[in-house]
């Protein structure tokens, strides 16, 4: 009894339900354009995608308190953390980064701990400002490019149409060509994957041949249509996005609940004061393989399963993928308290990992159920 | 037991055991030597990085506690004695004063290499000054290789690396090696050229150099140091041998000069240039003018603030004048882009850090999935495939000799975490008595592979950002989800299989 009422309030109030994760949403967004109004890009970067030095001192006689102290006139920018032991808590080490320099540093440290810094008593890693934001820039290409792949080949799956399923592998191999310009390797074969799809689209499919033809044709030429100008990506993503959401809107519920773990996330890691390294933007690409494990078990189990209804269906899936994200908190979380207080990069992956699976299951359980939930009835 | 072994698990069953025999695990102690200092006694007498040592006089080695034994056994003494030092490459008997001078570790007890930022040592990112073709950039490195060897570094790994935008690099990773070896050898050109009155005699590299005096303490070596304003100065001198080009050029350029005030030298000095900055001023003995000889000598100093810093810095200037004079220029201008120098200090701490987190992280895991579908031999099957992935991915990474940094120890985690997930789906989709066990079996393996293409889809990018410093975060995920879906995955649902058939 008691669940047949929480199923009719369910059924009453389940599109309601989007309202949370749409107005979260919606927040997350606008925090995100003020954040980059205000920083000049979507959340903060250490100096391994900004460009500076880290070096780490095997001291225990100086607090990081006292290093900052130190160095807040020289170096204000400096940023001091201690690497303790896990077991007795006591330090091991501290280390300090700062967009300054290894010879700029590294004389300021021998002053303040009395002694010469050698390869065996620190370690130093610098990166040139340059190069860091050519690996910043090629980071989140290879995310754009990993999102669109992702997008790409849950639509596969979950469409029925073969003309469509053509289209959109030729738009998504020409823009992963285009934003991966300078391989040789990629761009052979996207062109080849687009000459496949293009083939088996104008062969296979049901749609006008000279369309596939016409659409084959423009994404040979993307890649160098594109040049610089990522604004012509911008705008193939989102006729590629809406036309997920037009043709299969389970394939799109599936993209957007991804797209939304991933802007919510940015939004705690930004309110955190994080500084994002390396580490945290792969931490993002871990984020899309996870979240969309739950979202295609939930849409392969309400599309494809033909037993029990779309609630029954749901539930199982609800009670399967709650099971498997709090696992991988339980792992996530786990192996944070451990690597904590010693690797401040495998540090940030769990921490953003531990915040995106928090999301994934208002993203995964409310928005995509509810959008599957109104699909299928509308279907039905 | 036997109920259980389907083919899939018997498969899996052989990728385990080839995956162990690819890591090969062993019990042994032996010591291996770890740096050698090239201007000791020891390196002279073929005392290299690399060897095990197996005894020093009388005393075995066997753990670093008894070379530290040893340490004490031979201080430096005021008389030369013999040292008697037997590896497993060969014995060396060694007749000196000085105390043993090289590094010693613990031999890796598998065949899994870890990399920089777990094992220690330099690397460098460089970047040539124009965008290098495949071939060119091959020269490079087969030029810089032959430069880093002349220098007397070992263990060096050097790799054409291209980013997402097409650029070339050049990955240096050397064990030991200090910055400024790096910065001194790579960040230069070595562009030099030995100036008489502004027209080239000579320049660096095969064409006109037939040989640098190196080891012969005869023939190169620190001369003397002195005291002066602010520490001490030491001065170095070394032989350079001419081709017969370079001879007759030499004489060429010095007949026409006349002499000096003092009359013992000629009117215009030597000037040698590195990357066209002054690197040493030599006078010109008057009984040179004009003849074409084979041989010069080269000095120069080196300066600190003691009486040792000053020596050690004649003996690197003199190094490093000695490898650019003999190997040449290196054929584009360099910049070192990104340096990283890592202490070992805690990478043993830290990788015991990871193995902790890693089988807590299993085991937790192992009872969230107990605590649900309250099936303890369940949840020791999802304990034992997770493991068995970890130790193929472990395997693979063996044998294709891959460095396991920190991106593919997170890689690791990541493969974790996610095979926990895939197995999961699988023990519910078994539990459903709705449909046919094999035609569950077949959804959940649906579910899997489909996660697994977005998966694959979303890491390849990574491949190529950041000139590949990433990719071992690619390769490791890669590695464990591709042997998750085909091997490990489908072993687990023959299990979950005969386990629900049984019950």
């Amino acid at each position: 009894m008691e669940q047949s009422t929480t199923e009719h309030w369910y059924n009453k109030h389940y599109k309601h339900l989007l309202v949370l994760p749409g107005l979260l949403l919606l927040f997350s967004l606008v925090y995100l354009g003020m954040f980059y109004s205000a920083h000049g890009d979507l959340f903060l970067k250490d100096v391994s995608l900004s460009g500076g030095t880290v070096i780490t001192v095997f001291d225990t006689d100086f607090t990081p308190t006292q290093v900052a102290e130190a160095l807040a006139s020289t170096f204000p920018d400096a940023h001091i953390r201690a690497i303790s032991d896990i077991r007795t808590g006591a330090q091991k080490a501290f280390y300090v980064e700062s967009s300054a320099s290894a010879e700029e540093l590294r004389p300021v440290l021998e002053a303040l701990i009395g002694y010469s810094l050698t390869s065996i008593n620190s370690s130093t890693e610098f990166s040139g400002a340059v190069l860091s934001q050519q690996f910043y820039r090629q980071l989140l290409q290879a995310l754009a490019v990993a999102f669109l792949l992702m997008a790409l080949v849950v639509f596969v799956i979950f469409s029925q149409d073969k003309t469509l399923k053509a289209w959109a592998i030729m738009l998504t191999l020409g823009s992963t060509a285009a934003l991966l310009p300078g391989i040789r390797s990629v761009s052979t074969l996207c062109v080849l994957g687009i000459a496949c799809a293009g083939i088996y689209g104008m062969f296979f499919g049901k749609g006008k041949r000279w369309i596939v033809f016409a659409l084959m044709l423009f994404s040979f030429v993307l890649p160098s249509l594109v040049g610089n100008q990522f604004w012509i990506i911008g705008v193939v993503t989102g006729v590629l996005f809406g036309g997920y959401a037009y043709y299969s809107v389970p394939s799109a519920a599936v993209v957007f609940a991804a797209f939304a773990d991933i802007v919510m996330t940015l939004v705690v890691v930004n309110l955190m004061g994080m500084h994002m390294s390396v580490g945290g933007i792969i931490a993002l690409l871990m984020l899309i393989g996870y979240s969309v494990d739950t979202d295609i078990l939930l849409t392969t189990r309400v599309l494809k399963e033909r037993v029990g209804t779309v609630n029954e269906r749901m539930w199982g899936a609800c009670k399967t993928g709650v099971t498997m994200t709090m696992t991988a908190i339980v792992a996530v979380g786990i192996s944070l308290v451990f690597v904590h207080s010693f690797s401040d990069t495998l540090s940030q992956i769990f921490t953003i990992m531990l915040i995106g699976l928090g999301f994934d299951l208002l993203n995964t359980w409310i928005t995509n159920a509810s959008i599957l939930k109104w699909f299928v009835e509308r279907q039905a | 037991m036997m109920k259980y072994m389907t083919w899939r698990v018997w498969l899996l069953l052989f990728f385990i055991i080839c995956s162990l025999i690819a890591i090969q695990p062993s019990f042994s102690h032996d010591v291996l030597i770890t740096g050698v200092d090239r201007d000791s006694v020891w390196y002279r007498e073929g005392v290299r990085e690399g060897q095990v040592l197996t005894s020093i006089g009388s005393i075995p080695i066997t753990t670093s506690t008894e070379y530290q034994t040893a340490l004490a056994a031979y201080p430096v003494t005021a008389e030369p004695r013999r040292v008697d030092i037997v590896t497993e490459e060969g014995a060396f008997i060694v007749y000196t004063n000085e105390s043993l001078s090289f590094g010693v570790k613990a031999a890796p007890r598998t065949r899994l290499h870890l990399g920089l930022d777990l094992a220690g040592g330099a690397r460098a990112l460089v970047q040539p000054a124009e965008n290098l073709d495949e071939t060119e950039l091959q020269d490079l490195i087969a030029i810089t290789r032959n430069r880093l060897n002349v220098y007397g570094l070992s263990d060096v790994q050097l790799k054409g690396v291209r980013d997402a935008d097409g650029q070339a690099f050049m990955l240096v990773e050397i064990a030991g090696a200090t910055p400024q070896d790096l910065e001194d050898l790579i960040g230069q050109q070595g562009k030099s050229e030995a100036l008489i009155g502004n027209v080239t005699a000579f320049s660096g590299g095969k064409e006109d150099i037939g040989g640098v005096c190196t080891r012969d303490a005869t023939c190169a070596g620190i001369r003397q140091c002195l005291p002066v304003e602010g520490g001490y100065a030491c001065e170095f001198q070394f032989a350079l041998y001419f081709t017969e080009q370079a001879a007759k050029r030499h004489a060429a350029v010095t007949r026409p000069l006349g002499t000096d005030s003092t009359g013992r030298y000629l009117s215009e000095q030597l000037v040698l240039t590195v990357d066209g900055v002054e690197a040493t001023r030599l006078s010109i003995s008057t009984g040179l003018r004009g003849l074409e000889t084979n041989e010069i000598s080269i000095s120069g100093s080196g300066t600190g603030a003691t009486q040792d810093q000053a020596y050690k810095a004649a003996q690197e200037e003199m190094h490093r004048l000695q490898t650019i004079l003999l190997t040449g220029s290196l054929p584009y201008k360099l910049e070192i882009v990104k340096l990283d120098t890592i202490s070992p200090a805690l990478g043993e701490d830290f990788v015991q850090i990871l193995l902790l987190a890693g089988f807590v992280s299993l085991l937790g895991v192992s009872v969230v999935v107990f605590l649900r579908y309250r099936a303890l031999k369940a949840s020791i099957a999802i304990l034992v495939t997770s493991f068995s992935e970890v130790i193929i991915i472990l395997g693979a990474a063996a044998l294709m000799g891959w460095h396991l940094d920190l991106p593919s120890i997170a890689g690791i985690l990541a493969t974790i975490g996610t095979g926990v997930d895939q197995q999961i789906i699988i023990l519910d989709e078994s539990r459903k008595r709705t449909v046919a066990l094999g035609e569950r079996m077949r959804r959940a393996l649906f579910i899997v592979v489909s996660a697994f293409a977005t998966s694959a889809a979303s890491l390849v990018p990574l491949y190529w950002a950041g000139a590949g410093l990433f990719k071992g975060f690619m390769i490791t995920t890669l590695l464990g989800i591709t042997a998750g879906v085909l091997l490990s995955r489908p072993a687990f649902a023959d299990i979950i299989g005969k386990l629900e058939e049984h019950t």
